[in-house]
This record gives C-alpha cells, structure tokens and sequence, in this order.
C-alpha cells in the first residue's frame, strides 16, 4: 500500500507552523490597522466642502486671526463654524462675480445654511469643551496642526481617546502662555519636543 | 459484600474481588479496537442517527432564530427586567458549565486516582465537556445588552488606553471559560491522537486516510511517544483538576461576591462545583445509556460504570444537600439578619416557592433511591434519575438566581419574572447544538478511546511465566 502522505508533508508540516506565526503576525497587524490606521481615523482625509474654504489663504494669507471666524472659542463648548453673514462681510464687496463663491452668496440670498462637512467630528457620548482648553493654556495648532498651513482642512490627530488622555495625564508637553494661544507657529519651550 | 446475591460464576464479576468487570470478559486488542472503530468507518451510517441529527438540526435552527431575533430587537425580548435582570441566560450559562465538569472530572481526577473504570467513558466525557461549554459559552455573550462589544473584554491594548476591570467575577467568568475551553479541546485532542491514527490505519477510503491521518499528526505509537503521551495526559489532568474547581468557582464568585440575600454566602464556591459534578455526571448517564444500547456497547460500558457514576452522583448529591442545609440554618437562623430570614421563607414559600420544592425533590429526596445497590445497577431507573438530577440542577441555579433577585432589600423593588417563549427557546436551542455537535461527534471520532480499553485488557498485563493470565478490567 502506497503511503497516504509523501515526503513533501514533512515540508509542509514544518511550514503550517511557521506560518502560524505568520498568522498570529498577521492579525496582530491587521487588529492594530483596524483601531490606528489613517484610514479608520480620517486623519489627513479632505472632506467635501460646499466651498473650497482654504484656512491657509485667510490666515497665513490675509492674517486673519483665528477666533474673528470661530467666535465663541474662549466661550463655548463649541467653536462655532461662521455663518454666512462672517463670509459676507468681506465677500460682499470682494470676489463678488467668483463662481467659487456662488454657494455662500446662495446661502444668503435664500437664508440656506451652507452645509460644511465636519471634519473633526467626535461621537456624542464624548463632552469636549474647547473653552476649558483654551483658557487653560492649550493651543489650536496642538490639537488641530498647522491649519494656517492647510488649503483644504483636514484632521491632523486621531481624537482617538489614547490620544486625550496621552495629553491628561502629562498635559506639561503641550502647555503654553494663554498669549501664544492663537500663534499656529508657536512651538514651545518644551525640551521633550524633539527639534 | 458485592457479591452477596450474584452467583459467582457470573462472567461480568471479577472472581478474586468480587467487583464488576469493566470490560466483559473475551475481549482482545483486536476485537476492541473492531468494535470501536467500525462505528466510525462504517459506510452504512444507522438511519436512527441520520433521524438524530435532523431532530438536533432544528434545534440549532431554533436556536439560531432566537438568537438572530435577540440581536434585531434587544434582551427585551427576554424576560428580564429590574429587578429579576438575570434570567434564564445566566441559569442556563450555569447550567452548562456544570454539565461540563463531569466530563473534566472524569477524564483529569479521575485520571490522577488511577480508576480505571473510566477509561470507557472518558471520551465522551470530555465530548460531552466541550460542547457543553459551547452551550454555556454563548450565553455570557448574548446576554449583554451590545453583543458586538464583546470583545472589550479582553484585555488588549486599544485606542482607548481602557482595559477591563480584574475586579469583576463576570471579567473572571471569560478567563475561566475561555482557559477551561481550552484545555478541555487540547486535552480530548491530545487523548485522540492514538485512536486517530487507529482509524487512520484502519480507514479504507482515502479521504478518511487523510483526514485522520493528517488529525493523528504522524503518531506512530512508539515507546518514545507513548513515554512522552502519559506524561503529557498526566500533567494536563493535574492542570485539569484544579481548573475545573476554580472554573465553577468563579462561576459561583458571580453570585457569592455579590451583597444579595440569598447570594452572598461563602459556602458557594465547594458547593456549586459539587454540583456541577453532580448535574455533570447525570448528564455523562443520560448520554452512556442511550449509546451502549443503540451501539451495543453494554460489554465496554458496563454496569460497573453506570452503578460508579450513581455512586459519584449520590456522594456529590449528599455535598449539595449538605449546602442547601446550611443556606437554611445559616440564613433561617444563624444569622440573625432578617433579610436572609426573609430570603429563605420567601424561597421556600413565597409565590415562586415550587421551585425550591422541585429542587428539594429532585436534588435531595429522589437521589437518595441511589443508596441502594439494586437502584443503581438498573440501568432504565438510572436513566429516569438522570433527567431527575438535570432537572433539579436546572431549578437549583433558577432558585439561586430568581428567588434572591425578585424580592431583596427594598420591598419597593420587589417585582417577578416569567419567562419569555424566546426564553424558552434559546435554552431548547442550546439543547439542540449541543445534541447536534455530539451526534457528529458520535459519527466521526471514536466516542471511546480505544488505546485506553486495550490497556485495560488482560492482554496487555505483564505476568510471571506459569502465573494465571489476569483477566480484564482488575
């Protein structure tokens, strides 16, 4: 009687154990993809806009300060995203016949909200308070990057918990004078940054 | 003494102990090994278990309706509700865990006393282990209210920086299950290898040939192996004995860490693992007796055996009547808190006070038929006593976790529970998987270790030239 298996099983005995590992390997990648890759976070991702909005031609461009749009920062929970009116106010007068700006000019005709797509947009059972941040010496370009530098927003951090609470528990790194907070290029005394 | 109304010439009695055979005597290697493995290689599968299987099948159906029903609408299909909010899911996880230690206790400690007579039943034993916990392990996870977040616990490292809380029985509950899964299907494998390679051996077809022989892992029986084989059966049974202890303890810890009157006791722990080996080994009798006839087995699962389980059942069933004693001398009396006062009268007389008494019935007063010799070797009774026991271990967890739950500290927050027809059908459900998993099993794996049955032969003794040839089963 022939031999049920040949000598090539031996090979492939010894391979399904490597390739156990390799699995083990795998998955233990793949797990930590599936919490912490950009594609899970939206970090870097340009959402659809209604407008182009470029935070780099209105602040590093036009050096507009960051709380003449998102008023209520030093205030509120929320920011606030500016309403049509914060637009026409210079878009009144400027860039009037722009088809790029069509939409806003829309929204104020007919009273429309423009729809802006959230680009960091934490689930509800998280309580953030910007305010709290804000006037405790967090500043804008810690959370949210380099905005003044991004034509298009997008998200520079994950917003994923491990990431407040890396910040929580050792807030010391990212702590700055309340006079930098607005400064996007500030980046700080701390030695624990590397230059 | 086991002698006294049997005549001595019996065949199944060993003449110089006067004790049951464990295998009927006439058996060879040859023949065991026949006997065993045909059941598996046969090409004409009995039609009863072709019958079988469907039944088990639309049990698993049901199942499956049930729970697909649960995870559309919610637990609020369930009975529970404050403030009875465990209901038949944690009774039945209770129930099926129980069930499974026999299985254990057969294969491991009873391994470790060096009993012999368990080497018929130890497969099924552990077949019977691993697919209660099947049953049971499902529970914990459809009883929460979000099942898709099961895995958070599991203590990995995540994007949230949150790990589970150590302190919790029910956290406890996944390491002793998932750990008791795992030894349990490594230990059945690793007790499987010889007979797979049996099979592979005997096996005609060549499907057959590959697939037990790629399960058998290229056993070639040497000294080298079967050396290396106890031993490894050895220290899994002395890793085995101290998990299925601590495995129903931390099941019990989910109760006994608790503040409830009627929970709170430190007597749980030794004595719900008395009665899991106690509903455990009902379970092993309700499945041996069917299979011995419908297999013709009876030469290999002797009457020694049926009457050794009863004898185990009476000793475990006389430890939980000792506990249901001193839960009522210590909370009816001893304690002097009127909440455990209130507790045990309420249990036993309150409006869901059947239940104890069905318990009282089944548990204590039934079994004790089991004293007698001529009880425990009839083999139809002892079947009828271990649908007894099952049952009153089912009501047994009921009485634990209903009773103390509907009325407890704040008459405000007493309420009932009845439950649901998809309480009903979930537990019927799980009857159906683990009926269903063990047919299968029954089918394609030998359901008695052949190696361990040659072992037992006369044969396979080493005796002195000119010394009678022993017989089987000393």
């Amino acid at each position: 009687m022939a031999q049920i298996f040949d000598r090539s099983s031996n090979a492939l005995a010894r391979m399904s154990l490597v390739l156990t590992g390799l699995i083990v390997i795998a998955l233990g990648v793949t797990l930590n993809e599936l919490q912490r890759s950009p594609w899970v976070t939206r970090q870097g991702q340009r959402a659809d806009q209604p407008v182009p909005f470029s935070h780099k031609h209105h602040v590093q461009g036009l050096g507009l300060q960051c709380q003449y749009c998102h008023t209520s920062v030093e205030k509120s929970s929320y920011a606030g995203i500016p309403p049509t009116k914060t637009c026409m106010n210079c878009h009144a007068q400027i860039w009037t016949n722009a088809n790029l700006l069509e939409p806003v000019r829309h929204s104020w005709e007919t009273n429309e909200s423009l729809v802006w797509t959230k680009v960091h947009d934490l689930p509800d059972y998280v309580y953030f308070s910007h305010e709290i941040h804000v006037s405790k010496g967090i500043g804008c370009s810690s959370c949210h990057g380099r905005v003044d530098e991004m034509p298009i927003m997008y998200e520079q951090n994950t917003l994923q918990m491990e990431w407040c609470l890396n910040c929580h528990r050792n807030p010391e790194k990212n702590l700055r004078p309340t006079g930098e907070i607005y400064n996007m290029a500030w980046t700080g005394p701390s030695e624990l940054k590397p230059e | 003494m086991a002698t006294k109304n049997q005549p001595l010439n019996d065949p199944m009695l060993d003449p110089i102990t006067g004790e049951d055979r464990v295998i009927a005597p006439g058996h060879t290697f040859k023949s065991v090994t026949e006997k065993i493995s045909r059941i598996v290689l046969t090409s004409h599968t009995p039609i009863g278990w072709f019958g079988g299987l469907l039944l088990a099948g639309g049990g698993v159906s049901m199942l499956l309706v049930a729970v697909s029903w649960l995870f559309l609408k919610g637990v609020g299909i369930w009975a529970i509700t404050q403030p009875v909010a465990w209901g038949f899911a944690i009774i039945n996880f209770v129930w099926w865990i129980g069930i499974g230690h026999a299985g254990t206790l057969i294969s491991a400690i009873l391994l470790l006393f060096k009993q012999s007579w368990r080497n018929s039943i130890n497969r099924f034993a552990e077949a019977m282990t691993i697919f209660a916990v099947v049953c049971a392990g499902m529970f914990p996870l459809i009883h929460v209210g979000r099942p898709w977040l099961g895995y958070w616990l599991f203590p990995y490292p995540n994007s949230m920086n949150v790990w589970p809380q150590f302190r919790s029985p029910l956290l406890w509950d996944v390491f002793a299950v998932s750990t008791y899964a795992t030894i349990s299907v490594v230990f059945w494998y690793i007790g499987l290898i010889p007979d797979l390679g049996t099979l592979r051996d005997r096996s005609q077809s060549k499907i057959a040939q590959f697939a037990y022989g790629w399960l058998a892992l290229g056993w070639r029986g040497s000294v080298r192996h079967w050396v290396r084989y106890e031993t490894a059966s050895l220290l899994l049974a002395g890793l085995a004995t101290p998990l299925v202890l601590s495995v129903h303890t931390v099941i019990s810890f989910d109760f006994a860490v608790a503040l409830l009157p009627g929970w709170h006791t430190t007597i749980f722990p030794p004595y719900f693992v008395a009665g899991a080996v106690y509903s455990g080994f009902a379970m092993v009798i309700t499945l041996a007796v069917p299979i011995r006839k419908f297999y013709h087995l009876e030469d290999v699962i002797t009457i020694r055996h049926i009457e050794n389980m009863g004898k185990v059942m009476l000793t475990t069933g006389l430890i939980v009547a000792y506990g249901y004693a001193m839960e009522v001398f210590m909370s009816y009396w001893y304690s002097a808190s009127h909440w455990e006062y209130f507790m045990m009268w309420n249990r036993m007389f309150g409006p869901m006070g059947w239940s104890y008494w069905v318990l009282v019935t089944c548990n204590i007063a039934l079994p004790q038929l089991m004293w007698f010799r001529a009880f425990r070797r009839n083999v139809p009774l002892m079947f009828i006593m271990s649908f007894i026991i099952n049952t009153g271990m089912w009501f047994e967890r009921f009485v634990i976790v209903v009773t103390s739950l509907y009325r407890d500290y704040l008459p405000s927050s007493w309420g009932t529970y009845r439950a649901t027809r998809w309480d009903y059908a979930t537990f019927a459900g799980t009857l159906g998987l683990f009926t269903f998993l063990f047919f299968l099993f029954v089918r394609f794996l030998p359901m008695i270790p052949m190696s361990e049955l040659r072992i037992l032969l006369p044969q396979a003794k080493i005796h002195a030239e000119g010394e009678p040839l022993p017989e089987a089963g000393d």
